[in-house]
């Protein structure tokens, strides 16, 4: 029962489709153990354990203030997954609920939190399948909840806003949601992968978490990796992986590469000879001008046009913006545009000059990161594909997919959030 | 809160300038002390009241 | 001897309170023109800045403040009207055209509301000092109602010309800024549209029924007793017959003045003209006849649009002479009065002749 190696989330998956049921899950991982808050807190400290849905925040640091707190309002299971590219949290919600309830249950009760919410988008696979897990479970106190789907309704502070009645839209933060959240208190956000490794843990303790991956980063993490690889999907690996060893789990990529994107659009491109030596390590990634993010990978091949391909996303990012802060709203539009102009090779050095002197403005004048992550990848942009791009590329698309658009310059569905509640 | 309207960069352009859209790029930190008359007029000048001096 | 306290005729309160009137009606449309498009980001640049337009505005608020309650206190003083200070700040109590006075008061407790909110905005917040600034919208419609209803020159032409330029004025950018608006949309915008184009029409509706319209003052609410005095100022007063003669009968009033007596006499003309002679000595006793040191009388003929106003002339034993004069008039009057200290009453008869 206690796996050696990987896989260990996605253990049991198989060829089946659908969804795990709770028998089999307690087949594949065996019965959660009972665990005192402390220990379970100390122990997913000594794992190193840090949240998956792209922050990167070491988990037990969490865990702790809102204990310490003693006033949490609820945990909130975040199956946003707002990030086109990245399907984990989709693939463990719609068939690995159990795991995720398991580590969902076991952090509440660890922080003194009433309810467990799961928070997933309308129209969701995981609906039906969360639906029927919570069903199955004798604890009364987890309620499902289905919301918006824009790219920045994933973040923790617009996710607690729209569970608390208000817009889906990010606000100023500190306080951060688990120092003040849902009612004015400590609101745990965590994302539905990093639960899922706390269900382990709880089970096999911070040592056997510690056996894969590095010292400095230790575990496993799932990766959806896409683009040019022969099998995209979901691919559970331990850090220190190293990127060639990543792409051929995906089996390999389907012609050279020029780059790759990593940690989705809120991420930064890497050159593909750059990005060949490095491993997935935070330190060795941080040197290279980038992170995993919420584990996405993207391989942009030969035939692709890099600076056409980032302008299409960035042009998505921009409509995006929740509109609240005029520098995000007008600075992403202008920036998507110089950005095209500098792809369809009709910009100059002028264009280029203003486009970094604008990405230098827009950075940190929003409320929330949404513009510093699209600064970011614009910077990435230019630094790995140049400024000189061709209009006859704009047909060579690599179909990097974007999200649903906003209807009528609203929210997709904004206010139209379908509450499904569980037993 | 802050919808552009621009007071501020006119009150105190020696901390404040606009970019090109109307906001306001702030330079955080100290304000010198022969301009603190300033940025509180600027301050109260804000018709969303989204500026504010920190006097601590 | 110190002469009877010199007073202003009531003619130059009465022309300082309908001087600070259209001053600040002038002033309340600038006022309202640079709030409203002071945030449209059409004026301004580097030789307007909006935190001058700012300033202006606020500057200008204040001053408003100051010229109204100048206007409240010298219409005040004027005593032609029956009203108080208080009239000023509470509306609708006043015995002189309540309602239309009562507007200006309102508009003025509005104004007051407005100033003082802005002083305290940062303690209040923006949500109530947005709420209450929105009321200016309404002072200023209620402004000019009040000068259109109370105001002795609301039927003249050069007042009505004023009064429509600020309107069309105001009305016109009220409608820009509701164009321009990007928050106001829909249902929202199409009410908006509608108040500010029923306002003017509504006001000019108004004028035409009210003011411009036959026995204005006697429908706004003007007491009996000084409708006499408000006929139009442009007939002659040309059915006086000279000279007259009327049996007089009142009352007599003396006080002690802290430099003499004062004599206050009221008197009510009967026969063939009627009307109302007040005659007010001031002076040092001797004997039964008074040393006069200062004097008024006023005449009111209701044969005679306006009011006679002037002094004694002479003072022998019971009989007072005078000289009063109006617009086109000039008499030469002689009243001989039988006077009951006791009683505190009078009786006599008046000769009026041209004078």
């Amino acid at each position: 029962m206690r796996p050696a190696g990987l896989p260990r989330l996605l253990a049991g998956l198989g060829d089946r489709s659908g969804a795990i049921t709770w028998a089999g899950h307690q087949r594949i991982h065996g019965p959660l153990p009972a665990i005192s808050a402390e220990e379970l807190i100390e122990s997913v400290a000594l794992s190193g354990l840090r949240g998956r849905g792209g922050a990167d925040f070491p988990t037990s640091l969490k865990l702790h203030a809102v204990a310490a707190a003693g006033r949490a309002a609820a945990l909130v299971v975040n199956g946003s997954e707002t990030e086109p590219a990245s399907a984990k949290d989709a693939l463990l919600l719609a068939r690995l609920p159990h795991l995720v309830l398991d580590g969902a249950l076991v952090a509440a009760s660890s922080v003194g939190a009433p309810q467990v919410i799961v928070k997933v988008g309308n129209g969701s696979p995981a609906i039906a399948a969360m639906g029927a897990a919570i069903a199955e479970r004798p604890e009364g106190r987890i309620a499902l909840v289905a919301g918006p789907t824009g790219y920045v309704t994933g973040e923790e502070s617009a996710v607690v806003n729209f569970l608390s009645g208000g817009p889906p839209l990010p606000t100023f933060v500190p306080p951060r949601p688990y120092q003040r959240g849902l009612r004015g208190r400590p609101t745990l956000i965590q994302n539905p992968e990093t639960l899922a490794h706390i269900a382990l843990i709880a089970r096999h303790g911070p040592n056997w978490y510690r056996e894969l991956g590095t010292w400095a980063d230790p575990g496993s993490a799932l990766v959806t990796i896409s683009g040019a690889v022969r099998n995209p999907g979901v691919y559970e690996l331990a850090f220190g992986t190293r990127m060639a060893d990543l792409l051929a789990a995906a089996g390999g990529e389907t012609e050279p590469l020029q780059a790759l994107l990593m940690g989705g659009y809120f991420g930064t491109w890497m050159g593909a000879e750059a990005a060949a030596g490095l491993r997935l390590a935070r330190e060795e990634l941080g040197g290279a001008g980038g992170s995993l993010g919420a584990g996405v990978v993207i391989a942009l091949g030969r035939s692709a046009c890099g600076l056409h391909e980032s302008a299409r996303i960035v042009a998505y990012l921009a409509r995006q913006s929740s509109g609240q802060c005029g520098p995000c709203l007008h600075g992403l539009a202008a920036i998507a545009a110089a950005l095209r102009t500098l792809a369809d090779g009709r910009g100059d050095a002028e264009t280029a000059w203003t486009l970094r002197r604008w990405c230098s403005e827009v950075r940190g004048r929003g409320a929330c990161h949404h513009p510093d992550g699209v600064v970011r990848l614009v910077e990435s942009t230019l630094r790995v594909f140049g400024t000189h791009g061709h209009a006859e590329c704009r047909a060579r698309t690599a179909g990097l997919p974007l999200g649903p658009e906003k209807t009528d310059g609203a929210e997709p569905q904004a206010g139209a959030g379908d509450r499904t509640r569980g037993v | 809160m802050c919808d552009g309207h621009g007071l501020c960069a006119g009150l105190l352009p020696e901390l404040i300038r606009l970019d090109d859209w109307g906001y306001p790029i702030i330079e955080v930190g100290e304000v010198p002390p022969e301009l603190v008359g300033l940025a509180r007029r600027a301050a109260d000048a804000c018709p969303t009241l989204a500026l504010l001096l920190d006097e601590r | 001897m110190t002469a009877a306290a010199v007073t202003l005729g009531p003619t130059a309160y009465w022309y300082l309170t309908r001087g600070s009137g259209i001053v600040a009606l002038l002033l309340l449309t600038a006022i309202i023109l640079l709030g409203v498009l002071g945030p449209m980001r059409i004026a301004g640049g580097e030789r307007w800045p909006r935190f001058a337009l700012d300033t202006l505005h606020r500057d200008l608020s204040l001053l408003a403040v100051v010229v109204i309650a100048l206007h409240v206190v010298v219409s005040v003083l004027d005593g032609f009207a029956p009203i108080g200070l208080i009239d000023g700040v509470v509306p609708f109590v006043s015995a002189y055209r309540p309602l239309w006075l009562g507007l200006g008061a309102l508009a003025f407790d509005l104004m007051l509301a407005l100033v003082i909110t802005s002083l305290l905005r940062r303690r209040l917040g923006l949500r109530w000092w947005r709420a209450v600034h929105w009321l200016a919208y309404a002072s200023w419609p209620l402004a000019v109602l009040h000068g259109l209803g109370t105001g002795s020159d609301s039927s003249q032409v050069w007042a009505l010309s004023l009064t429509l330029g600020c309107v069309v004025i105001v009305a016109a950018a009220v409608l820009a800024r509701i164009m321009r608006s990007p928050a106001l949309r829909g249902s929202g915008r199409s009410a908006a549209l509608a108040a500010t184009l029923l306002t003017p029409a509504g006001l000019a509706v108004f004028t035409a029924v009210g003011p411009l319209a036959p026995d204005w003052a006697r429908r706004a609410g003007t007491p009996a007793r000084l409708l006499a005095s408000l006929a139009p100022a442009a007939a002659r007063d040309t059915r006086l017959k000279l000279p007259f003669a009327d049996q007089l009968a009142g009352t007599i009033e003396q006080t002690a003045g802290a430099s003499g007596t004062i004599l206050d006499i009221e008197l009510r003309l009967s026969g063939a003209d009627s009307g109302s002679l007040r005659i007010r000595m001031a002076g040092a006793p001797s004997g039964s006849t008074v040393a006069l040191t200062g004097s008024q009388v006023d005449l009111l003929l209701n044969a005679v649009p306006s009011a006679l106003q002037g002094e004694v002339t002479g003072l022998k034993g019971d009989t007072v002479t005078a000289r009063v004069s109006g617009a086109q008039t000039t008499l030469e009057l002689t009243a001989d009065l039988q006077i009951d200290p006791q009683a505190g009453t009078v009786t006599g008869s008046l000769l009026g002749k041209a004078g």
